[in-house]
């Protein structure tokens, strides 16, 4: 049975399906291996889009509700981080302050994504807790809401990037256009980071302190604001071996105008690989114990 | 076909215990696993509904109520066993699925339907009416997180019973709005009730049960000590009340207190046994209530105990203290003085001596 017609017999959100949805027989716990329960669910997850959709959307009008300007305190905070950077790296790194400014803003912007589906992605299953013991539901739409709340935060602090384009004064060109598979796949690497980190973090909470203590060192391992050329040829491999920087860069470097190199679209689709398949298989396997980790 | 069918399910929670914590049966609760480190919340459960079918679940703090119903509604995977639904359930528990206290009520009712598996324009369309249901005024525009407990149970109430589901389930905490919503709920309640195949609803009230099932589950310690039809096991649980009473703790006799109560107010006599626990306990609260001191000697006479003399003598001196010129209650308490004022303690002597002076010679 292909993936879209399990998704077809899924509990179905739409009320005109409401009829076919109730003869659907649910048997728990979940029958089948550990792949045949999460991919069932993932088809599940994918059904009940306007769910997620709007949580996530609706999510980031409810964290900044008290707030002034909204998301665009996390564009504003991008700003000020790139022009401290700009003006005082720029000078001990020796590096062009216009180049710099772009190259900070590119990096931070796409590490900003990246590092949300881990550090908030901590948290995302904890959070949804309310929904998890009211109702069967496929805990991959939380992970699915949250992708789609980084995106929609990853928008606002777009914004910045296009002002230090004009700003500059440089057009990255042609290339710019493989920033959208690049965005495309770090989003879908994002959907098994966020779950993977977010179902480890529910069993273990120690794992959320941890993992944004993680993410803090990572942000200074990983080539971000400084350039991957000034670890040398000895200590090249810290950054080459490195999946964070890949999923960076397949992003970055379009939108700085360079075609990222084949090795880092490799490495990115290497990591989406095995990391669903390893999140899948977990996710497949410890389901039905879930609801008893809150 | 509606159905739901449990075959031998458990429910059973991981926890951390620490070394050396021995196994006690506590009153309340499952059982307490130290050596596998689980607390089996319910155990071997099996039973099977069908279209038509009311279930009313009863049971003491902590027998698996509410835990039940999170595992009919599939929140819960049973840890062994298997339990089957077809249907589209709709849950109204103390979670609500979706909620978030920054989120105004309107928004939270939308993202409620949505998780129920309301279409938008379904949702669209039934928002006034179930504003309307909730009699929430401006304030179905203000977060939720400025709500009382009332009003967010209003809210809860009204979404939850605007989704025609095929299988309802309800956890008790109707009893949470007031009066007049109350009314209204159970009205709702009624209706809904007859449009949905499946009910399962779990409570601590014999009288909502009795009216709303034709069969009923009574929980003990996870386990389902009976099932029947209401009225069977309403006699069921009186029982056993009456027995967790009899170990004379502040809480079981609350529970016979809560019951008897409850019964009187239906115009139901409570059995004798039952309302000399009730008042037991209501004597504990106001100890100076003469009539419920005489009903309480004459509850212990009917059933042929022996009256102690130290209540004899509390009623006694209650009644006096309204109308001292009861000189046959006087010479009684003579009789008890001289008698066995042994067994008083000092102070009711006392006391019991200087009412006799007082009426004197």
């Amino acid at each position: 049975m292909t993936f879209w017609k399990l998704a077809a017999k899924s509990p179905i959100m739409a009320e005109e399906m409401n009829t076919k949805a109730s003869t659907k027989e649910v048997v728990l716990p979940s029958p089948g291996g550990p792949f045949a329960v999460s991919l069932n669910e993932l088809a599940e997850a994918i059904h009940m889009a306007p769910v997620w959709l709007h949580a996530g959307w609706i999510d980031v009008i409810w964290r900044f509700r008290r707030t002034r300007i909204g998301a665009f305190w996390h564009t504003l905070s991008l700003a000020a981080f790139v022009v401290v950077m700009g003006v005082i790296w720029g000078s001990i790194l020796h590096q062009d302050p216009y180049q710099y400014f772009r190259y900070v803003t590119a990096s931070m912007i796409v590490w900003g994504l990246i590092a949300s589906f881990i550090t908030e992605g901590a948290g995302i299953m904890v959070a949804g807790q309310s929904t998890a013991l009211s109702m069967r539901f496929p805990f991959i739409a939380f992970a699915f809401a949250h992708v789609w709340r980084s995106l929609l935060m990853f928008c606002h602090q777009f914004v910045f990037y296009i002002v230090v384009m004009v700003g500059t004064w440089y057009s990255p060109g042609w290339a710019v256009f493989y920033a959208i598979p690049g965005l495309l796949l770090i989003m879908m690497n994002g959907v098994w980071m966020s779950l993977f980190i977010g179902m480890m973090c529910l069993r273990v909470r120690d794992l959320i302190p941890a993992t944004a203590s993680a993410m803090q060192i990572a942000i200074f391992v990983t080539p971000v604001f400084w350039p991957k050329d000034m670890l040398g040829p000895n200590l090249a491999f810290a950054a080459d071996f490195n999946p964070l920087y890949h999923l960076v860069r397949i992003m970055r470097d379009p939108l700085l105008g360079i075609v990222p190199p084949l090795v880092s679209w490799l490495w990115v689709l290497a990591t989406l690989v095995v990391g669903s398949t390893i999140t899948l298989w977990v996710y497949g396997k410890q389901r039905d114990r879930m609801p008893y980790w809150y | 076909m509606t159905r739901l069918s449990l075959e031998n399910a458990w429910v059973e929670f991981p926890v951390n215990l620490r070394r050396g914590l021995r196994s006690v049966m506590s009153r309340t609760g499952g059982a307490i696993d130290t050596e596998r480190s689980v607390v089996t919340a319910l155990r071997e459960i099996s039973f099977e509904l069908r279209e038509g079918d009311r279930l009313g679940l009863m049971g003491h703090n902590g027998a698996g109520k509410s835990t039940m119903l999170r595992l009919l509604s599939g929140a819960y995977p049973p840890t062994r066993g298997r339990i089957t639904s077809v249907g589209r359930i709709s849950t109204l528990f103390n979670t609500t699925p979706g909620l978030n206290p920054d989120g105004t009520g309107r928004e939270n009712l939308y993202s409620f339907g949505l998780h129920m598996g309301l279409s938008r324009r379904k949702i669209l369309a039934k928002m006034e009416e179930i504003i309307d249901f909730a009699e929430l005024g401006d304030y179905i525009d203000l977060p939720v997180r400025i709500y009382s407990s009332g009003m967010m149970t209003r809210l809860g109430f009204s979404i939850a019973t605007a989704v025609e589901p095929e299988i309802l389930l309800l956890d008790e905490g109707l009893a949470t709005g007031d009066a007049q919503f109350a009314q209204k709920a159970q009205k709702k309640l009624n209706d809904l009730i007859e449009r949905s195949s499946i009910l399962v609803i779990a409570s601590h009230s014999e009288a909502l049960l009795a009216s709303m099932c034709n069969r009923c589950l009574l929980l003990e310690h996870g386990r389902v000590v009976s099932d029947g039809p209401a009225q069977t096991l309403l006699e069921t649980y009186r029982a056993s009340v009456i027995e967790a009473a009899q170990a004379d703790d502040a809480a079981s006799l609350h529970r016979a207190y809560v019951l008897a109560t409850e019964m009187a107010r239906r115009g139901e006599r409570p059995p004798l046994e039952l309302e000399e626990q009730g008042l037991r306990y209501a004597l504990t609260i106001a100890p100076d209530d003469a009539g419920m001191w005489q009903r309480y000697v004459s509850v212990l006479a009917a059933q042929k105990k022996p009256v102690p003399p130290q209540i004899e003598t509390r009623m006694i001196l209650n009644v006096l203290a309204n109308d001292p010129s009861r000189t046959d209650l006087t010479d009684r308490l003579r009789i008890i003085l001289a008698g066995n004022s042994g067994e008083l303690p000092d102070e009711l002597r006392e006391r019991a001596a200087s009412a006799v002076e007082l009426t004197g010679v």
